[in-house]
């Protein structure tokens, strides 16, 4: 059964009174009886909180414990001794439990499986990973029913056949109130580009001081930091604001989230590590600093709200530039249209796959036919062929490479009726020290003296220097030196801080809204209603170059800082501009132009080069699809960030925790050269046909790219300034963050810079 | 392929993309850190990664050699992996070693890595001294003589026009060279790193790894740069 309901509809308490119903008949029979499993461990502690309140008033004999990553070890051997009535956890610490071998007793007796937050499992390997671990239950325990509950989605049917594939109910809870969405009106100067709303924070505080209780939500980490740091600095009135990421130690998120649910904060900075289904019935204003990023997300979010169906939800959006600022209008308006985004379901990843066979082998003996019946159940899975799945069966034993190695190192053994086994079964340690599908990059332990404060990513530390400043948990701390694989620190003396660049929750753009943002830009009657600066803006652009609309592409070339830039405001989202930018990096560099790097947002694509292009329509033409895609595709460094993913989440290389120690100076291996080793050797390894069809899944977004180009054939404008123009500037100052690094033109840099010290050198010469 | 010619404690040599180095005079190619049978050494911990490096190190090795027409070839320690590498190494790589060490004198100077495993037929040293330059796998501080070394893997990251690169290189410092790791699963410590504090100076030279080229960067040799590269 699946159950449609929008935020503060009583969706979860709705989920668990099946359970309630057949306890109080049955009564306890000391097994576990309901598994509640949601996205975010915050969710089940959450939830957790919240059940205590029906449990305890209808009196039912019902123990109910939370099991997460968080969970202390001797509380999970008691749990697995004595297991609760309803345990409420996560996808990774299902996963866990399924892989013991008592998980067949464990799982018995159990009668309902909640599945809270349905619409977040749909297209990422999270979901792969809980639709497998689903059809494993399915075979432990049959008679167990599934209830998943669900934000309201364009496409229930496809919903409901993920959840249960022989059909099911569907209960649709509609929306009672529409909610109430502003935009931050300011007098202060929105700027062109950057992400941080420094202009706008002291009216954000104005509003958090009238409301009763807020929540401030952030696109990433770094913002939460920045927001969180200048809020206290305006902090007159003495509100309690707290900032609640992923980033922050444990124990500090669980203390913001209760103080939140006593009612003890006036305020919460949060990213999406709050964003789902959390209750809090007091929070009265949402404020959304930063573009939106899709109608979906953005009323999930205002749902936070004003937790009753009887009332509206009250939201302001903050845009953080002027883009954004015309993002948000068009967000408001997809809204009022009641226009959700799409959906998107996705196939099964064989890295994923890899993992549950493993797991499944530590649990206990099973059949490759039995398996393999089994997970193509799970319908991210339906179409797998069996030679699929014997060849990740065959990474799992041994790497499965045709050129045999060493079996006396094998993970699986068959055994002589057939059965496959785990060779060791101390091999078991590998699997559960690996387990789950998000791969952060490496992190590091903060610590100020023996306090551990957090973590952070260790690209971010290798790139500073004893003495630089750094925000961290509201804190500005002054990096003193790397000890142990941990980041000492000490308390700065105040002032400001160099703001951490971690990357954590970039958002990609949905379709609906940048073309909405496009044909806005376009549409001179709508401008009227947009503040006088941004309105002012947009002239100034159409002044200095053009604007891009429905019908055309604008496309921009000028020089900057010793470089050419070509802009091409294709407004086809982040991931198709990404592609287009490589395409283009290579065509270029076929045209002797000598291309150094691109940047990309939702809007537009950037590429920089030594020399400018004579013309851009054939860079843009759609025969780029064919000629650069194939040959781009067998050899991009996109394919090579997602290997270093499937690497790990496939078992082929161990996860690094944070804070372990590495055994050597060198680093031990890089992912990329495996990668480049592999696709010399074995270009058709199952690994690589993983990462292939991941890429052309999301990453690539071919599709999308390919009905640009068509589109936009025979329609481009070409503007040549001599200076960067009003929407490229949050381009091109994107890229001096960035600092890209793109091995295919690392040689041409090098090159570069030999000739300009050869260059320099003549010149000393002369004089 | 191009190389760069440098001088070192007053002899020739070449500098080769692949990481090896060339002394034409001695018509010996030096190369280091080939790390045979890495990937295989994690299969016994379950990790499976794939076992073509052996393979794909000693081609190039190949390639190299019949570049440079070098007679003589002097490994500079951790040829492999570990000491029971050469047990896991395929006949058919097994093979291709004995072909390529077939036409030329080699000297094998133990790392150690390698457990001063020499394949059967060789024998080990564990330094070599040649026109004046002493050989050793690790940076002795303590000898003043010239002196070429590996183990480090040395890499660097270069700045310009706001893009960043990060290669592997040889590092030239006063009476000392550093040679790249040759093994084509070999990760790299940055040159900046206090382990290679001894090769610090203004005059201190890198050679970056492109791939068909070697690169020169303005000279100079500092603990850290990345403050000054700050905006």
């Amino acid at each position: 059964m699946i159950v449609f309901a929008p935020t503060g509809a009583g969706k979860t308490l709705a989920g668990f009174l099946p359970s309630f119903l057949d306890i109080a008949e049955r009564g306890s029979t000391g097994k576990l009886h309901t598994l509640y499993i949601s996205p975010l461990k915050a969710l089940a502690v959450d939830v957790h909180r919240n059940i205590a309140t029906p449990i305890e008033a209808l009196d039912l004999p019902v123990s109910f414990e939370t099991r997460t990553g968080d969970t202390p070890s001797s509380r999970r051997q008691r749990q697995k001794a004595k297991p609760p009535d309803f345990l409420m956890t996560t996808p990774e610490s299902l996963a866990l439990l399924l892989s013991y071998d008592d998980a067949g007793t464990f799982f018995s007796d159990l009668r309902y499986i909640i599945i809270d937050e349905l619409h977040a499992f749909f297209d990422n390997k999270r979901g792969d990973l809980l639709s497998l671990n689903l059809e494993r239950l399915a075979t432990l325990a049959p008679q167990a029913g599934r209830i998943g509950l669900s934000a309201t989605i364009d496409k229930p049917d496809a919903a409901r056949d993920w959840l249960c594939r022989d059909g099911g109910a569907m209960v649709r809870v509609p929306q009672a109130v529409a909610p109430v969405i502003d935009i931050l009106q300011t007098d202060n100067r929105i700027p062109w580009s950057g992400h941080m709303a420094r202009h706008a924070l002291d009216e954000v505080y104005a509003q958090i001081e009238a409301a009763r209780m807020s929540v401030i939500f952030v696109n990433t980490r770094a913002q939460a930091e920045f927001v969180f740091q200048r809020l206290w600095q305006l902090n007159e009135k003495n509100l309690r604001i707290a900032v609640h990421h992923g980033s922050l130690e444990r124990e500090l998120r669980r203390k913001v989230e209760a103080m939140m649910a006593a009612g003890g904060l006036d305020c919460v900075v949060a990213t999406s590590s709050l964003d789902l289904g959390l209750d809090w019935a007091d929070v009265d204003l949402v404020i959304q600093v930063g573009a939106p990023k899709g109608v979906s997300r953005l009323l999930q979010r205002v749902g936070r709200a004003n937790h009753r169906l009887d009332e509206p939800s009250r939201a302001i959006l903050v845009p953080t530039n002027r883009f954004e600022y015309l993002e948000c209008v068009a967000a408001q308006a997809e809204i009022e249209k009641n226009r959700l985004d799409g959906a998107a379901f996705r196939r099964g990843g064989f890295d994923v796959l890899a993992q549950h066979i493993f797991g499944v082998a530590c649990s206990g003996p099973f059949h490759a036919d039995d398996l393999y019946a089994e997970i193509i159940r799970a319908m991210p899975y339906a179409d797998t062929t069996r030679e699929q799945f014997d060849k990740v069966l065959g990474f799992v034993t041994d790497g499965g490479y045709s050129l045999k190695a060493y079996p006396q190192y094998n993970r699986l053994a068959t055994l002589k009726d057939g059965s496959i086994v785990l060779r060791e079964a101390k091999m078991a340690r590998q699997y559960r020290m690996n387990i789950g599908t998000i791969v952060e990059s490496p992190m590091m332990k903060v610590k100020l003296r023996n306090r551990t404060l957090g973590s952070i990513e260790e690209n971010f530390v290798v790139n500073l220097s004893p003495g630089d400043t750094f925000l961290f948990g509201g804190q500005v701390l002054t990096f003193e030196s790397i000890s142990n694989a941990a980041v000492m620190v000490s308390k700065a003396k105040g002032g400001e801080a160099q703001i951490p660049s971690y990357g954590g929750g970039r958002l990609p753009l949905s379709t609906n809204l940048s073309f909405a943002v496009r044909n806005l830009i376009g549409d001179r009657d709508a401008w009227g209603a947009l503040p006088g600066q941004i309105h002012d803006w947009l002239a100034l652009h159409d002044d200095r170059s053009a604007l891009p609309d429905e019908k055309t592409l604008l496309v921009e070339i000028f020089p900057h800082r010793g470089r050419h830039h070509t802009v091409v405001y294709s407004f086809a989202g982040r991931n198709a501009n990404q592609t287009l930018g490589f395409l283009m990096l290579r065509r270029m560099k076929r045209a002797g132009l000598r291309p150094l790097g691109f940047s990309m947002t939702d809007y537009a694509l950037a590429v920089w080069s030594l020399d400018p292009p004579d013309e851009v329509e054939s860079l843009l033409d759609p025969d780029i699809m064919t000629e650069e895609f194939e040959e781009w595709l067998q050899d991009t460094p996109l394919l090579k960030r997602l290997f270093r993913d499937a690497a790990i989440i496939s078992g082929l290389v161990e996860r690094r925790h944070p804070g372990q120690v590495k055994t050597g100076r060198q680093i031990l291996f890089s992912s990329d050269l495996i990668y480049d080793v592999l696709r010399r050797h074995e270009p058709d390894h199952i690994l690589l046909q993983a990462v292939r069809r991941d890429a052309m899944q999301g990453l690539i977004d071919a599709g999308r790219l390919a009905d640009t180009l068509q589109d936009i054939a025979g329609n481009i404008v070409c503007r040549r300034l001599d200076m960067i123009s009003p929407m490229a500037v949050p381009l091109i100052m994107q890229i001096v963050r960035e600092n890209t690094v793109r091995s295919e033109v690392g040689d041409d840099l090098l090159l570069d810079m030999e000739e300009e010290i050869i260059r320099a050198a003549h010149v000393e010469e002369i004089h | 392929m191009s190389r760069k010619s440098t001088e070192f404690a007053g002899h020739g040599f070449e500098l080769h993309p692949s990481g090896a180095l060339f002394w034409p005079a001695e018509s010996l190619l030096i190369v280091g850190d080939l790390h045979l049978e890495k990937a295989s050494s994690y299969h016994a911990s379950g990790q499976f990664l794939p076992p073509y490096d052996t393979g794909q190190t000693l081609a190039r090795l190949a390639a190299v050699l019949a570049e440079t027409g070098a007679s003589r070839l002097l490994f500079l320690g951790d040829v492999f992996h570990d000491g029971r590498a050469w047990s896991r190494m395929s006949d058919a790589d097994k093979a291709l070693l004995s072909d390529l060490l077939a036409p030329v004198d080699s000297i094998w100077v133990e790392g150690n890595h390698d457990q001063s495993f020499v394949p059967p037929g060789h024998s080990a040293v564990t330094e070599i001294e040649i026109g004046g330059i002493v050989l050793r796998h690790i940076m002795d501080e303590a000898d003043g003589r010239p002196e070429i070394s590996a183990h480090y893997h040395p890499a660097a990251v270069i700045h310009h026009r706001g893009s960043r690169v990060r290669r592997p290189c040889f590092v030239r410092a006063a009476g000392r060279l550093i040679i790249p790791a040759f093994g084509v699963l070999t990760g790299g410590l940055d040159c900046r790193d206090d382990a290679l504090a001894a090769l610090r100076g203004r005059d201190t030279q890198l050679f970056l790894l492109g791939k068909d080229d070697v690169f020169v960067p303005p000279a100079g040799l500092a603990a850290d740069n990345r403050r000054s590269r700050r905006r």
